[in-house]
């Protein structure tokens, strides 16, 4: 080999050595950054959004089985202090668990606020309505008319809720076992932008649905809830900006929603209907 | 046989061999002696907690009974009731408290009976489960599934003024279930 | 000149220098023992070295007594001027050492290098094994986070179960009725003082053997080991082909040693130090504790073992494994050494590493350990949640709900103690899914008592939907409606389930 050649590859040898000694000595890539932060205080609304909220409610708010949080009708449609006040208890009956520490879940009061200010600083948008008027969040007491809202449930939710429709029965008693009243009434209001159920200004031709008739149709689904069902009431204490309570279907069916004043105590899964599962054998 | 060349070795032939082995003998006593009063201190204070004097246990409180909901498992912390003054966290104990009804309570200690790994509480799901090797509990702390021997530890319990105690004190182990 | 001569003479007069280096670092070796294989000793040796400058530093900062330790290793990490670099010098050091250790044993198991008359050798480097073991675990004391903890707890255990000293024993180890002050303290007397005594005592011991009994020739095959001959047979092989080890026979172990020294510290500066985790606060649960990894294959053995077998695998095979390996070279202390003449012993080699290997890699992902935060972690797939029902998408949430991931994954995410449910509905009837779920068996508990009926119906309406689209689910073929061709029932919708 020729001697300038051996020279040029020797110099190689010792640029790339101490580029590489360099370079390791400038990174130090194993000093540890930061502390590790301990579960208590994370506050990182990602993070904590990721690890607590995102196996219902979907990675990114969305596309996940149950109400998108990542929609900024809903958002607007829900008092934040309804948004807070369901992450700390859940909703009794429904597969909402509660996360506050002292109802047994693992958040700490300021995640929770984490979580409802990220949720609101995040997703909400400006929601351009025209002359139609939101609905209001819950029914406020107001029972709707049972019959009434058949009828306006065969014309306008049949076509996708119906026996052997698209979509399927929302009038499956195991199905209606399982949601609040409140629930179907934000369902009704804000649909699924992710799933493709559209809003209250579109499920009726003509015209968007009003308050009544949007109570009308809950009070008919939740007649058809089974007796003895699992009943999902849902309280916010008053004083919240909203009337009282948040409420949705009681003992069985028939009945309208609740009164204000109806504070139900704890009945989460503790409690739960006990070894009377069926089996179908 | 060689003769004594050196001083040493005429030294030796001189004096009676019984008088050296007498020493010999003697200072291999003494020293034997010795040194068994220092090893008894030696072995009694490194060896000490081997043996259990006293029992460590006492009642402690876990707080009101309204802390703890009926039909609900929650988590309770006490600070062990023997501690030293540089324990820091590692005296705080957590155990999980379910309230049953009324005066009935179980209160399970968070150590997996498999090998004592920190059980978790799931109220959806109604289960205890252990990080480590699977192990699974119903609520009532009987054993679900995975390798555990046994359903969890729980701790004596009582309710006095308005208040859950427990006897505790002592990492609950197979060979000294709480 | 002629000055400094004499007083170097002067003090190997009274050093006796020369002499001690002839007699030991001097000693005349097989020309054949400056091999590549023979190095391993001398690095483990080395690594030792290195760990105890570095311990020795680590401790001028180190707080032994658990309100402390903690702080202090944070100190070390973020504070102190290179204290991450020294804690991971020490944390590659040790890692090194266990590997390099290894290596070595291997080395001499395989060379036949334990047999006459090097039985003691062999004994004493088993006994520096296990003491390096007891370093490695006191070592992760030391470091004294939430994994120390809890590592401590399945140490008191394991103690636990010993038959009728086990209540002892644990208080013998905690120092007390619980993991607290003094537990740390004793850990490390073990870790500072009385385990690196040992080790040093016995490394006297087992370098002097390598003097006085020679080291083991480069076997060769068809030259077995005789004890009437052996002897002659060695100091033969010294006469004629022996090298003083200094400085024919080390260079290979000086650039080895070498190389483990730039491997060790590229590794700390790379990779940096371990640790520590959360502090070490038993008030919180949410800890998902690992032994380091020279520990892992136990922590799986003790998963997969059934329940019977588990004093077994935790005294009876240690005991056993450690009276083999003491009995090992008067069982087999002559005869063949070269390992192309005993398939027997590369078996046994190949065996024990592959599974050490196999639980170390399973102690590593622990299939068997539910994941804790799955189910409110991972989404469930977006292609299991759009075209559902309502009454299916209530059920994907019961699924996440009852914490049902936690055992099992969907889309690759969630536990792996239950099957992967991506496909039950190919190989679950409906009526299997609800017996099995209100029942439990095997190893999944029975969730009947906390699932309400409509909960069961949605559960089960959503894992129906678990199917490719090429493969039906599975159906009753009891029922009248479902004797229908496959390809009948197939272009069926979803809704109209067959069964219900």
């Amino acid at each position: 080999m020729p001697m300038a050649a051996a020279r040029g590859v020797r110099k190689e040898y010792s640029f790339a050595a101490i580029a590489l000694v360099g370079f390791l000595s400038l990174t130090a890539c194993g000093k540890p950054t930061e502390r590790p932060i301990m579960p208590p205080d994370v506050t990182d609304f990602k993070t904590l959004f990721s690890e607590n909220c995102a196996g219902c409610h979907g990675m990114d708010g969305k596309n996940g089985p149950v109400r998108p949080l990542n929609d900024p009708l809903y958002l607007t449609l829900i008092p934040r202090e309804t948004l807070e006040h369901t992450i700390e208890n859940g909703v009794p009956g429904t597969a909402m668990p509660a996360w506050a520490r002292d109802q047994g879940g693992p958040l700490y009061p300021k995640q929770i606020t984490a979580l409802v200010d990220g949720i609101e600083s995040n997703w909400t948008k400006s929601v351009t309505l025209g002359s139609t008027k939101l609905p209001s969040y819950d029914a406020g007491g107001d029972a709707g008319d049972a019959a009434h809202g058949k009828q306006i449930f065969v014309r306008s939710c049949f076509m996708c809720h119906g026996k052997g429709a698209k979509i399927g029965l929302v009038t499956d008693p195991s199905y209606l076992a399982l949601v609040s009243d409140q629930n179907l009434r934000t369902s009704i209001i804000a649909g699924r932008s992710d799933l493709g159920m559209p809003d209250w200004r579109f499920l009726n031709l003509g015209h968007a649905l009003t308050d009544q008739e949007i109570s009308d149709i809950v009070a008919y689904l939740a007649s058809l809830r089974p007796q003895g069902a699992q009943t999902a009431t849902h309280v916010v204490e008053s004083g919240s900006g909203q009337t009282g309570a948040r409420t949705t279907g009681n003992e069985g069916s028939g009945n309208g929603p609740g009164s204000p004043e109806n504070q139900t105590a704890n009945q989460g899964s503790g409690g739960k209907g006990v070894g009377n599962a069926r089996t179908k054998q | 046989m060689h003769e004594p060349s050196s001083e040493a070795e005429k030294v030796k032939e001189s004096n009676p061999p019984s008088r050296r082995d007498w020493l010999f003998a003697a200072g291999l006593a003494v020293n034997v002696a010795a040194g068994v009063l220092l090893a008894i201190p030696l072995v009694g204070f490194v060896f000490s907690s081997f043996v259990q004097r006293k029992d460590p246990r006492d009642w402690i409180p876990l707080g009101r009974l309204d802390e703890f909901p009926e039909g609900k498992t929650r988590i309770a912390n006490y600070r062990n009731p023997y501690t030293r003054p540089w324990d820091g966290q590692t005296a705080n104990i957590p155990c999980w408290v379910r309230h049953i009804q009324g005066n009935q309570f179980q209160v399970f200690a968070v150590n997996c009976t498999h090998l004592g790994c920190p059980v978790r509480w799931f109220q959806e799901s109604g289960l205890f489960m252990c990080p480590c090797h699977g192990g699974v509990y119903y609520e009532d702390g009987a054993r679900a599934s995975g390798p555990p021997p046994r359903g969890l530890f729980q701790y004596t319990y009582k309710v006095e003024n308005g208040q859950l105690w427990i006897k505790g004190g002592e990492m609950p182990t197979l060979a000294n279930p709480a | 000149m002629d000055r400094a001569r004499k007083i170097a003479l002067w003090l190997d007069d009274r050093l006796r220098i020369s002499a001690l280096f002839a007699s030991t670092a001097g000693h005349e070796v097989p020309a054949s023992a400056g091999s590549w294989f023979y190095v391993f000793g001398s690095a483990t040796l080395l690594c030792f070295v290195i760990q105890i400058i570095t311990g020795a530093c680590l401790a001028f900062v180190y707080i032994p007594s658990t309100n402390e330790a903690w702080t202090s290793l944070q100190y070390l990490n973020h504070a102190q001027f290179l204290g991450w670099y020294l804690r991971a010098v020490h944390n590659w050091g040790s890692n090194f050492m266990v590997a390099i250790m290894t290596l070595h044993m291997i080395q001499v198991f395989l060379f036949g290098a334990y047999k006459y008359p090097r039985e003691m050798t062999w004994i004493s480097g088993v006994c520096l094994l296990l003491l390096t073991l007891g370093m490695a675990f006191t070592g992760e004391v030391m470091r004294f986070d939430q994994d120390a903890y809890w590592g401590l707890g399945i140490g008191a255990s394991v103690m636990a179960r010993v038959p009728l000293v086990g209540a002892q024993l644990v208080h013998l180890m905690l120092a007390g009725p619980i993991i607290a002050g003094e537990t740390l303290s004793r850990f490390f007397t073990l870790h500072v003082f009385i385990i690196p005594g040992l080790i040093i005592a016995i490394v006297s011991l087992h370098l002097r053997l390598v003097l006085t009994k020679g080291i083991n020739e480069y076997p060769k095959p068809g030259h077995p080991v005789h004890k009437a001959t052996y002897d002659r047979e060695y100091a033969e092989i010294l006469k004629k082909e022996g090298v003083p080890f200094v400085p024919h026979a080390i260079g290979k172990d000086l650039i080895f040693a070498a190389i483990v020294i730039v491997g060790i510290l590229g590794c700390a500066l790379i990779f940096g130090p371990r640790g520590p985790a959360g502090p070490p606060d038993p008030t919180i649960v949410d800890t998902n504790p690992r032994p380091d990894f020279y520990f892992l294959s136990v922590f799986a053995a003790l998963a997969l073992v059934p329940d019977w077998m588990e004093v077994f695998v935790l005294f009876v095979a240690p005991a056993l494994l450690i009276a083999f390996l003491i009995a090992l070279p008067f069982i087999s202390g002559t005869g063949e050494k070269s390992a192309r003449r005993r398939p027997v012993a590369v078996l046994i080699v190949i065996f024990i590493m592959l599974v050490l290997g196999v639980l170390t890699y399973l102690g590593q992902t622990s299939p068997w350990s539910p994941h804790m935060s799955a189910w409110s972690g991972a989404p469930i797939p977006v292609n299991y949640v759009k075209g559902r029902t309502p009454l299916e998408l209530r059920g994907a949430a019961i699924f996440q709900n009852k914490q049902c991931r936690t055992c099992h994954s969907l889309g690759g995410e969630g536990g792996q103690r239950g099957p992967a449910l991506d496909e039950i509905a190919t190989i679950m009837t409906r009526d299997e899914m609800v017996r099995q779920i209100i029942q439990g068996s095997g190893n999944m508990p029975a969730y009947g008592k906390k699932l309400s009926p409509a909960e069961v119906e949605a559960l089960v309406a959503f894992m129906e939907t678990l199917h490719p689209l090429s493969v039906p689910p599975v159906r009753n073929s009891d029922r009248p409606e479902n004797r229908l061709p496959r390809d009948v029932a197939m272009v069926r919708p979803a809704t109209g389930r067959l069964n219900r």
